[in-house]
């Protein structure tokens, strides 16, 4: 999937709900929470480049903006279903 | 290699990180598994032993790990343990985030090991407005579930029941239903099971828990906590020292030493060795328990509250913006901290982080730069009165010295950090009892093993001193510690003890009349010098024995040079 930068999390306002539509490989991502489908809440954004703080159902969890840079998501959440 | 890997009713304690299996551990056993509120409290496996009418069970509380996929070190432990095998593993699935549970539980299913699954944190659920089907999702996956609530001990007696039900009764070893691990079955178990019963608004401590986590006002806020946490690490400390314990052995124990010692022994060097220079039955007593002692328990006092209440991963999100521009990451923050207490925990510890480099640097950090808190504690004494502001510049030296060391690993150390993906667990209100209880077990291991090493080592001085041999040893390091220290002779003498413990390369400039300036090239040779034996060995083991060399090597050529240094810019300022 290409990196658009508009859908990328990184840039994604705080406070705003998206829905994730592609995240990268990683060991930790998908066991936190962060699959396609999931509704995404951005709280923060750290001082000094740190990290996103991310809530996924109900759990928090703090991701780089590296990685978040490569976490795609778009503003509307739909009903389809996840495939 | 444990001891019973291969005896029978090996039972494994399993699940995701933070759930509550040391809690669950520790009540079913009697032992004393590390807990705290964050992920990788565990970093190696505990066994231990449950005694049920005849049977002998053997509970391993493994580290917990959110994939079979491991992701460090302590997770691997978990890989390894499982795939040796097991009679029965006890799969402990966090209510509050189900849906990950389900999948490492199908995941570990698929081994095809007879298990109970244990629902635990249901408290957590419950106050979010949800209930999860417990019962019919265990009748789907024909497996024996249990509701628990560890810190309350709810369901733990049931939980004791049926494992030795299991292990006795050879027919109820039916495998459970294999289901593919996958995220969508677990995706489609937990949309069937869990259910919102009613949508409840955050509650104040789950407010407090984003507010800390948040830049405005987690990081005044964090400035607020943690210099509330040095004042009282350093008052409390100071005040028990000065008030309570100092006066007790001093007005109390001592005069009643002297008073037998002398009954029972003419002058000379029996007498010498009991109670005089180095006499350990009077420095024995006074430097573990008046000097030390106090700082330990306000301390882990303190450390213990960190833990608990889930503030430690809530500082690693605060600080990881700071910490990258240094060449380490947000979550070195907690064995970082853990190394102010004791260096082995805090270097256990970096098992728990992501990469070989991040472990090296961190555990390397610990061992140069980082004062555990005996050493702290006796820095403490020999400054604090002396000088508050030469205190204070001790503890900037060390600080300074953690960014310089932490910059020149990172450009030296090929490879790069991996970048943060870090759970924040909710913040919880510690229970007095469990801060009890772990302060209470730092103390006993303070004594122990701290304590006890530390008069042995001023027995062995004492004896070394009225000998003459230690003069003999220090006439060796005269040179360097006249010349290039600029300090008088016998400060050789916590040169050598501080090979022992980390507290000794200070204690004895106690009494020694020395300058500021002395003082603080002193504390500065000591915070920089060899790490204790313990801590070399415990490199040697998680690293190598080379890595542990070389740090013995570069801590007493940098501590001494830093040491000179120090001396002669100090006093070009007198
Ligand atoms: N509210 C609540 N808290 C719990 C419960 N069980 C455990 N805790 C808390 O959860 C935290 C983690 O407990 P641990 O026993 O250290 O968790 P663990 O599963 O051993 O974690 P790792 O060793 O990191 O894998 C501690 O702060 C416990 O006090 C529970 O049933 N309810
Ligand atoms: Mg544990």
């Amino acid at each position: 999937m290409p990196l658009n930068n508009d859908l990328s999390l990184k840039n994604f306002p705080k406070n705003s709900e998206a829905e994730i539509l592609h995240v990268p490989k990683h060991s930790l991502l998908a066991p936190l929470g962060l699959r396609k489908g999931k509704k995404i809440k951005i709280l923060s954004s750290q001082a000094f480049n740190g990290p996103l703080v991310v809530e996924i159902e109900g759990r928090q969890i703090a991701v780089a903006k590296d990685i978040a840079a490569k976490i795609l998501v778009r503003h509307e959440v739909s009903a389809h279903a996840a495939i | 290699m444990p001891q019973f890997e291969n005896k029978e009713n090996k039972v494994l304690l399993m699940g995701p990180p933070n759930v509550g299996k040391s809690v669950i551990f520790n009540h079913l056993t009697g032992l004393d598994s590390a807990i705290a509120n964050y992920s990788g409290t565990t970093v190696d496996y505990k066994e231990g032993r449950i005694t049920y009418r005849d049977d002998d069970i053997y509970l391993i509380d493994v580290p917990g790990t959110y994939t079979l996929d491991s992701s460090n070190e302590a997770e691997q432990v978990a890989v390894d343990m499982l795939n040796k095998g097991a009679s029965l593993l006890v799969i402990v699935l966090d209510a509050n985030n189900i849906e990950s549970s389900i999948y490492l539980l199908l995941q570990i299913l698929e081994m095809g090991i007879p298990a109970i699954a244990v629902l635990n944190r249901i408290d957590l659920l419950e106050e979010k407005g949800y209930s999860f089907a417990a019962e019919a999702f265990a009748e789907e996956l024909k497996i024996d579930i249990i509701e628990t609530v560890a810190v309350k001990e709810f369901g733990l007696a049931e939980l004791k029941n049926k494992i030795s039900e299991k292990i006795q009764i050879e027919n109820q070893k039916k495998l459970p239903k294999k289901i593919k691990a996958s995220w969508k079955n677990a995706e489609r178990l937990s949309a069937k099971y869990l259910k919102q019963k009613s949508k409840k608004a955050k509650n104040k401590r789950e407010e407090l828990g984003d507010k800390l986590s948040s830049p405005w006002p987690g990081i005044p806020l964090a400035l607020l906590i943690l210099a509330v946490i040095f004042a009282i690490v350093v008052g409390i400390g100071m005040g028990l020292r000065q008030y309570v314990l100092l006066p007790f052995f001093r007005g109390l124990v001592f005069p009643q030493i002297y008073r037998l010692v002398t009954m029972f022994t003419t002058e000379g060097i029996i007498r010498n060795i009991l109670v005089g220079e180095y006499g350990f039955l009077i420095k024995g007593l006074e430097w573990p328990f008046a000097l030390v002692l106090p700082y330990v328990l306000s301390f882990y006092t303190a450390l213990s509250l960190l833990e608990d209440s889930g503030y430690m991963p809530r500082l690693a999100v605060l600080l990881d913006g700071l910490f990258n521009k240094i060449g380490l990451t947000g979550g070195n923050i907690i064995p970082l901290l853990l190394g102010y207490g004791c260096a082995i925990p805090g270097i256990a510890a970096t098992r728990a982080l992501a990469t070989r480099k991040e472990r090296i640097t961190v555990a390397a950090l610990i061992s140069l730069a980082v004062p555990c808190i005996s050493q702290t504690g006796a820095l403490i004494s020999l400054l604090a009165e002396e000088s508050i502001l030469v205190m204070f510049l001790v503890f900037l030296v060390s600080f300074l010295a953690i960014i310089g060391a932490a910059i020149i690993m990172d450009k030296s150390i090929e490879g790069k950090n991996e970048p943060l993906v870090l759970e924040i667990p909710p913040l919880l209100i510690p229970e007095p009892k469990m801060i009890l209880r772990k302060v209470w077990l730092r103390l006993k291991m303070y004594i122990s093993d701290g304590a006890l090493m530390m008069i042995y080592a001023i027995a062995a001085a004492a004896l070394l001193y009225e000998l003459g041999i230690l003069e003999q040893i220090g006439r060796l390091f005269q040179p360097i510690i006249e010349h290039w220290l600029l300090m008088p002779s016998e400060a050789s003498v916590p040169l050598i003890l501080g090979v022992v413990r980390r507290e000794l390369a200070v204690l004895p400039l106690l009494e020694m009349g020395l300058n500021s300036v002395q003082l603080f090239v002193g504390a500065v040779v000591a915070l920089f010098y060899v790490p204790c034996i313990a801590v070399l060995a415990m490199l040697a083991r998680e690293f190598s024995f080379i890595f542990a060399t070389k740090i013995f090597l570069f801590t007493i050529g940098f501590s001494f040079f830093i040491g000179g240094i120090f001396a002669r810019l100090g006093f070009l300022f007198i």
